[in-house]
């Protein structure tokens, strides 16, 4: 189960998932999700509590797209996908935002 | 001890050029035999797509010559970056790779910012069997 919340204000972008991104729910979330006129996107991962290659190819596709419109920033990432994104590599190919002490 | 070049490849050796595969060609073969699950085998086709845009594909690579590249270790920071989670995937599915640091990649027949690729000569040399050279043990 993913929960989605999308937010824009102008050409800002702020999504919001909570739940779990993986094969089951990715493709929804990639059918839901409109770059278009997008110069910065946020992903809120505040509530996320898992995710897969199917979530993680998400992100790449999306920080592909703003490369060339935008920018793209994580934040609020959970230790358990924070745990991944290490491990995977993808916390250096991402723009994570630092927490707020 | 720096090092200029570096190729990651695999076990297994390419027909054309009797060289050990290199990680893309590693991970198609993968691919082709459905070793990986649907959802690892589109991360790594969306990172073999990033690739296909920044790093410029070699004519001798397209006309499948006898050939093989190596990144260049001082402008290629980016594309580490990038084969992480590619390398992850292979350890995912515990099929070997080793990072194979070097500055005599062979004679260059390509170049540019970001890789060499050298010419093989396509054969494989096998070398006799060695005395042994570890101490003999004593009775």
């Amino acid at each position: 189960m993913l929960g989605t919340d999308m937010q824009r204000e102008g050409k800002a972008l702020t999504v919001a998932l909570s739940g779990r991104l993986d094969s089951s729910t990715a493709p929804d979330l990639e059918k839901q999700l409109d770059l278009t006129d997008t110069e910065k996107l946020v992903f809120d991962l505040a509530g996320l509590e898992y995710i897969s290659s199917a979530g993680l190819r998400i992100l790449l596709a999306s920080m592909k797209a703003m490369d060339k419109q935008g920018e793209m920033t994580v934040r609020h990432v959970q230790p358990a996908v924070m745990e991944l994104f290490t491990v995977t590599g993808f916390s250096e190919i991402l723009t994570i935002e630092p927490e707020e002490e | 001890m720096e090092y200029k070049y570096l190729r990651i490849q695999g076990k297994e050796l390419a027909p054309n050029t009797m060289y050990a595969k290199g990680v893309f060609s590693m991970c198609m073969q993968m691919l082709e035999n459905n070793v990986m699950e649907q959802e690892d085998a589109d991360l790594f086709l969306e990172i073999n797509d990033w690739f296909a845009n920044v790093l410029p594909w070699p004519p001798q690579c397209r006309r499948q010559e006898p050939v093989v590249c190596f990144f260049k270790t001082e402008n290629s920071q980016e594309m580490m970056k990038m084969i992480n989670p590619v390398l992850w995937l292979l350890e995912k599915y515990n099929h070997p790779y080793y990072l194979v640091y070097t500055n005599f990649p062979g004679e260059i027949v390509y170049e540019d910012q970001y890789q060499v690729c050298c010419r093989t000569d396509g054969k494989l040399y096998i070398e006799p069997l060695q005395k042994s050279w570890s101490p003999e043990e004593e009775e």
